[in-house]
């Protein structure tokens, strides 16, 4: 169970000391990192495969891995810090994390608040319902509640491809997961690999419909530090070249990446 | 810290905020007068000589303030799901029967801090068991308990906030939407903190102002 009231909690802590901090900004920020000698990388816990605790109890994920290999690059240690949709841009902007992969989709509106990588996976949104149900795709879903995780594209995509429906939002995905399992609600939605990791953690639930969708997700960094975010994205592109990175992917996704890092040529 | 604010997005989802507040007020309204009639119940029954009555209170209060405000919303919501009880009523519930546990403990003790001459006075004169408990007893107790009352109701509003883990979209949950769409954490549990500190500020005072002047009637009276 996850506790939204502490995730605050932490958050107006963060404000509150990011706005006592001062602002001594003299290197780039993979310079500051190197000094450190660690990377803190801002990583969700509860959301599978992307960042999540595992049966032994450690942080583990997609996410979590690619911060594994971005400090691996800046020749770093690396401190996993937890970060939940209320603590993740407070945490960023007062330097408490320096990198924040939190499965975000990358949006415009976003993007006026803080700068995002190129674009690391590319998600669909699915339907989770439980086995016996009838619900087969988005047309079912008429006078049927459903589950979503908070303020997220997911829940916009929703109620425009199926206005019918009563969207039932959460702050976080684990209680969304959870008001189907009790039957609160009749379908859970959200990014396909997502729905797969809860799918994994309990019998009698299945992913139906097409896919809809497209969720672009990219690391977060200060808005305005291009150094950093041109770091995060040539260490993507390298990974993408060594074959890395297609070999986290299917490590976590069980199957070959769909879409492409895009590449930018050295010179 | 390299942070710009932009207060503008405030301005955009103001619809959402005032949506979002105003649930928070009929969440506590109504929290507030189901806790306040258990309180005012298993607050007598706490005070009165019959030790049935007493034991039924104790338990009640017991088991309502040992356990932590999330986990009775849990309870309603998810533990009695079966019941498929709307998630506003949900938090209604829950906000009620705890709060109710602390109104009935401060009602118990204004009950047994009137010198008990008062009530056996009310009695010599006439008055049934009821009307001094009514007439007699309660206006005292209100007074010296009104600071106590206030203290809980303010926190009642505050405690809301746990109503959005199960989706009901308060002053809380409306952060939740606007840090969601727009990534802007700050802005929007700032002005939440703001709007809850001026609301429960201004119902704390008034709560102080109308039982202080009710004890003060009660004062002149006798």
């Amino acid at each position: 169970m996850t506790m939204p009231r502490w995730g605050r909690v932490l958050g107006m802590a963060a404000v509150i000391f990011g706005l006592l901090a001062a602002a001594a900004e003299a290197a780039t920020t993979p310079d500051a990192i190197k000094a450190r000698g660690k990377l803190l990388a801002g990583v969700k816990y509860d959301t599978p495969p992307f960042g999540f605790v595992d049966q032994d109890g450690k942080v583990a994920g997609f996410d979590v891995d690619l911060m594994r290999e971005i400090a691996k690059a800046l020749g770093v240690e690396v401190e996993f810090v937890k970060v939940t949709s209320q603590t993740r841009i407070p945490m960023l902007v007062s330097g408490n994390v320096d990198l924040a992969a939190a499965s975000m989709t990358h949006t415009r509106e976003r993007e006026k608040t803080v700068d995002f990588s190129i674009t690391y996976y590319t998600g669909a949104q699915a339907l989770l319902v439980p086995q016996a149900s009838k619900i087969a795709a988005l047309a079912d879903l008429a006078d049927k509640i459903v589950a979503v995780q908070q303020g997220t594209t997911l829940e916009r995509n929703l109620a425009q491809l199926a206005p019918k429906a009563t969207v039932l939002p959460f702050h976080d995905y684990t209680s969304a997961w959870l008001a189907v399992r009790e039957g609160r609600a009749d379908a859970l939605t959200g990014s396909y690999d997502i729905l797969r990791g809860f799918m994994q953690t309990a019998q009698g639930f299945k992913i139906v419909g097409p896919k809809f969708s497209v969720e672009p997700f990219g690391i977060g960094v200060r808005r305005g530090d291009a150094d950093m975010r041109d770091f995060v994205n040539a260490v993507l592109q390298d990974l993408w070249t060594s074959g890395r990175y297609q070999a986290l992917y299917e490590k976590w996704f069980k199957l070959a990446p769909e879409v492409a890092i895009e590449m930018w040529p050295k010179e | 810290m390299q942070y710009t604010f932009d207060w503008s997005v405030i301005w955009r989802y103001r619809g959402t905020l005032v949506h979002g507040l105003a649930l928070t007020l009929l969440l506590s309204l109504a929290g507030l007068a189901a806790a306040l009639a258990i309180g005012m119940i298993a607050g007598a029954a706490g005070a009165s000589r019959r030790p049935a009555l007493k034991t039924a209170a104790l338990l009640y209060v017991e088991l309502a303030r040992n356990v932590p405000l999330l986990v009775h919303i849990y309870f309603w919501y998810l533990g009695l799901s079966a019941l498929r009880l709307p998630a506003f009523w949900c938090g209604v519930l829950a906000l009620a029967i705890y709060s109710g546990a602390y109104v009935a403990e401060i009602v118990r003790a204004g009950i047994q801090s009137v010198p008990s001459g008062q009530r056996a006075a009310a009695l010599a004169l006439g008055l049934s068991p009821a009307a001094a408990l009514r007439s007699v007893i309660y206006p005292q107790a209100l007074r010296i308990t009104a600071p106590s009352l206030a203290g809980v109701f303010s926190q009642l509003i505050k405690d809301s906030s746990l109503a959005s883990v199960i989706s009901v979209a308060e002053l809380t949950f409306a952060a939740g939407v606007i840090e969601g769409d727009t990534f802007r954490t700050f802005e929007a549990y700032i002005t939440i903190t703001l709007l809850y500190f001026l609301v429960v500020t201004a119902v704390s005072r008034a709560a102080l102002f109308v039982f202080g002047r009710r004890g003060a009637e009660v004062d002149r009276r006798f």
